[in-house]
């Protein structure tokens, strides 16, 4: 006979105890029709928005159509155990998830219930799942970087804390892969992080929550799965319940990142819970509200300043800033971005991060285009090393797709154009990173400021990943002083500057590739 | 039911006007009172679901079997209702109706549900109780169900106050589930 852990006498026995039944005065209505975990309600006259109804067996719907004689709701789980004529109960309280340092390392359902069998959570604070943003004068410009460790991103398009910088590319072009390092990267930074899993195969998660273990990123990790096979209702509220998981950062003076992997398919969920709610379909068949479903969820990723957060732990933190930073990410069906759901993301988000499948399949990885990848506020944020150093790989970047198309004639071009195209076939080559291989800014510092001072241009094109691995091994053995003075300040100078050329010089005479 | 609901309200308001004008509640309520119990008759039912028979002649029909029990307004909504195929909806046009006159004249009707039989002191404490609570006239009908073990039940509109030993070892037992 198996017990589980809180069948023990003295457990039950205080739990008895102090369990307190409160007689209190609830609205009662009956399901009238019960289709695709969508309920009807005779009764509960007064509902409200989103409130949550408690139906039989401990299962609970959330209010989203409140009509004259009834109340449309969508059952948040499983529905087989209901039958036309239950009772349905107001519980007079909006849709809440614990929150708090105890969800850390933990995987959640869109509910915060957990899923990865490590027992309850003993979480003291619940908050409400759709909060209104931080307003205009709550806010602070976004100054501080987010490292994402891929050079592509925090030299070309950087995200700031607080920043939403989507992620869009078609399927398989290393949407998720990008994501996930900016999550090992932030290991040692501080920043929290959500992991929000919509409409994703089981397998996916168990393999992503397996790789952030690895990594020892998921002791700073929230998890939060509603997979393929969770109903449509779960999938819609999970971006939401993250959302209010990072909150709980944001607004004790800490920084969280938070990722909604994909905002597609909450889009779908939202759509066939539209549907199925009858509210008249648009543009793709989405609902009229399908701009504001992702506009609120995106604005709350936000800087708060000192004072907001002062105000907010009632004089606990002092001083202190708080950011939700976000990274979206959307799935465009062959390269589609002219679809309705990816330009109104584009439009609500600071910039986008843009990968496309051409430039994967041909070895370029991360798959960034670096044209049309930009970011509109992460550029205040930059390390000034990475803002001083990349400058120049973004430009010779854009010279080199200008001139790729006369890569052919080769031969004929001039002396200049030719150095062009190849320094920008070298940038190329330089930009190209291993998944879960973060680097640090001095790393980075270190491979941008190679590529800008020409010590690539007589390294064979095929040669630089493995020359950028052997100068960075011997950076980090032989000036791990001058390696851990750029990543303790992020400064850049004359002094640096030339600390830095003379290293690549040194290597250069002794270093082997 | 619900649709039921949105179809009959607009009858019972009509209904209510002219009989708040006429000063004839009590007239108009037995009325629809016996009309719905005429319509939720099975084999009565059946005739006016029966395809066979005229819109016109179900209403004559219904008029018929309530003879003069009806005057001539009563009748001219059976025939209206008749005309538009909405006899059937009757009982919700009465339950609608004594809402609308239970609002107007402050009063709400509250059904209890008790373990036990209460005493007369009982319900006069709960009728007092409840009409501060709900700030109007309350008359109470009380029932007994021994399922409840201990406790009452409350109901008045959509309004539920369960205090029954029932519920509460009902939400114990999901608590330790748990």
């Amino acid at each position: 006979m198996q017990l589980n852990p809180s069948e023990i006498s003295e457990l039950i026995k205080s739990r008895i105890e102090n369990f307190e039944q409160k007689v209190e005065a609830r609205t009662e209505g009956t399901i009238v029709s019960l289709m695709d975990g969508i309920i009807r309600i005779h009764g509960l006259a007064d509902a409200m928005q989103g409130e949550m109804i408690e139906l039989p067996g401990d299962t609970f719907a959330m209010a989203l159509n409140l009509e004259r004689d009834s109340v449309g709701a969508v059952v948040l789980g499983s529905y087989g155990h209901l039958t036309e004529g239950d009772t349905a109960k107001c519980t007079g309280r909006i849709l809440e998830v614990p929150i708090g340092n105890e969800m850390l390392g933990r995987v959640v359902d869109a509910l915060g219930m957990p899923i990865d069998g490590k027992g309850p959570i003993d979480a003291k604070l619940t908050a409400p799942i759709e909060k209104i943003a931080p307003g205009v004068i709550e806010r602070k410009s976004v100054d501080q970087p987010v490292q994402t460790g891929l050079k592509a991103i925090d030299a070309m398009v950087p995200v700031g804390r607080g920043q939403r910088e989507l992620i869009i590319g078609d399927r398989q072009t290393g949407k998720t892969a990008v994501a996930i390092d900016a999550i090992i990267n932030q290991a040692n930074t501080g920043v929290k992080c959500i992991y929000v899993a919509i409409g994703q195969k089981a397998s996916t998660v168990a393999n992503i929550v397996r790789k952030l273990e690895e990594h020892g990123a998921m002791e700073h990790t929230t998890i939060v799965a509603a997979g393929a096979s969770e109903s449509a209702a779960m999938q819609f509220i999970a971006p939401y319940s993250g959302c209010t998981m990072g909150e709980y950062f944001r607004d004790r003076g800490q920084d969280a990142l938070i990722i909604y992997d994909d905002l597609t398919k909450q889009a779908w969920a939202y759509r066939q819970v539209s549907l199925l709610l009858r509210r008249p379909p648009g543009r793709e068949a989405y609902p009229g509200d399908v701009f504001y479903l992702h506009s609120r969820l995106l604005e709350r990723a936000s800087r708060v300043n000192a004072e907001y957060v002062e105000e907010f732990t009632k004089g606990e933190v002092k001083g202190k800033t708080g950011s939700l930073t976000a990274l979206p990410i959307i799935e465009t069906q062959d390269g589609d971005v002219s679809a309705f759901v990816p330009t109104n993301v584009i439009s609500i988000t600071d910039g986008q991060i843009f990968l496309e499948t051409d430039l994967f399949n041909s070895g370029i990885r991360p798959a960034i285009n670096a044209g049309l990848s930009v970011s509109r506020v992460g550029g205040a944020a930059q390390t000034t090393i990475i803002k001083k150093l990349g400058g120049g790989v973004r430009l010779a970047l854009a010279q080199y797709r200008e001139l790729a198309a006369f890569a052919q004639f080769a031969s004929d071009l001039d002396d200049a154009t030719r150095a062009q195209l190849e320094l920008g076939e070298r940038v190329t080559e330089l930009m190209k990173q291993a998944q879960y291989s973060p680097l640090s800014i001095a790393e980075m510092g270190f491979s941008l400021f190679a590529a800008n001072e020409g010590f690539l241009n007589d390294v064979d094109v095929k040669k630089v990943v493995e020359y950028e691995a052997a100068m960075l091994a011997y950076m980090k053995s032989n000036k791990a002083d001058l390696i851990a003075q750029i990543n303790e300040t992020g400064d850049y100078n004359d002094e640096i500057a030339a600390a830095m050329k003379s290293a690549l010089e040194d290597f250069k005479a002794n270093g082997v590739y | 039911m619900t649709d039921f609901t949105t179809a009959a309200r607009p009858y019972a308001n009509a209904v209510y006007d002219i009989a708040n004008q006429a000063s004839a509640l009590d007239s108009w309520g037995d009325a629809l009172t016996n009309l719905s119990t005429v319509v939720s008759d099975v084999q009565m039912s059946e005739l006016l679901n029966n395809p066979e028979m005229g819109k016109q002649q179900k209403g004559d029909m219904l008029i018929q079997v309530l003879g003069d029990k009806l005057d001539e307004q009563q009748q001219n909504l059976v025939r209206l209702m008749a005309e538009n195929g909405r006899l059937s909806i009757m009982p919700d046009v009465r339950d609608q109706f004594e809402v609308a006159r239970a609002k107007a004249e402050n009063k709400v009707e509250a059904e209890v549900v008790s373990a036990f039989e209460l005493t007369t002191q009982q319900t006069d404490e709960l009728v007092n109780t409840l009409k501060n609570k709900l700030g109007c006239d309350v008359t109470l009908t009380t029932t007994v169900d021994e399922s409840l073990i201990g406790g009452v039940v409350i109901k008045a509109g959509d309004t539920i106050i369960d205090a029954s030993m029932k519920s509460q070892l009902d939400s114990l037992a999901l608590s330790l589930g748990r």
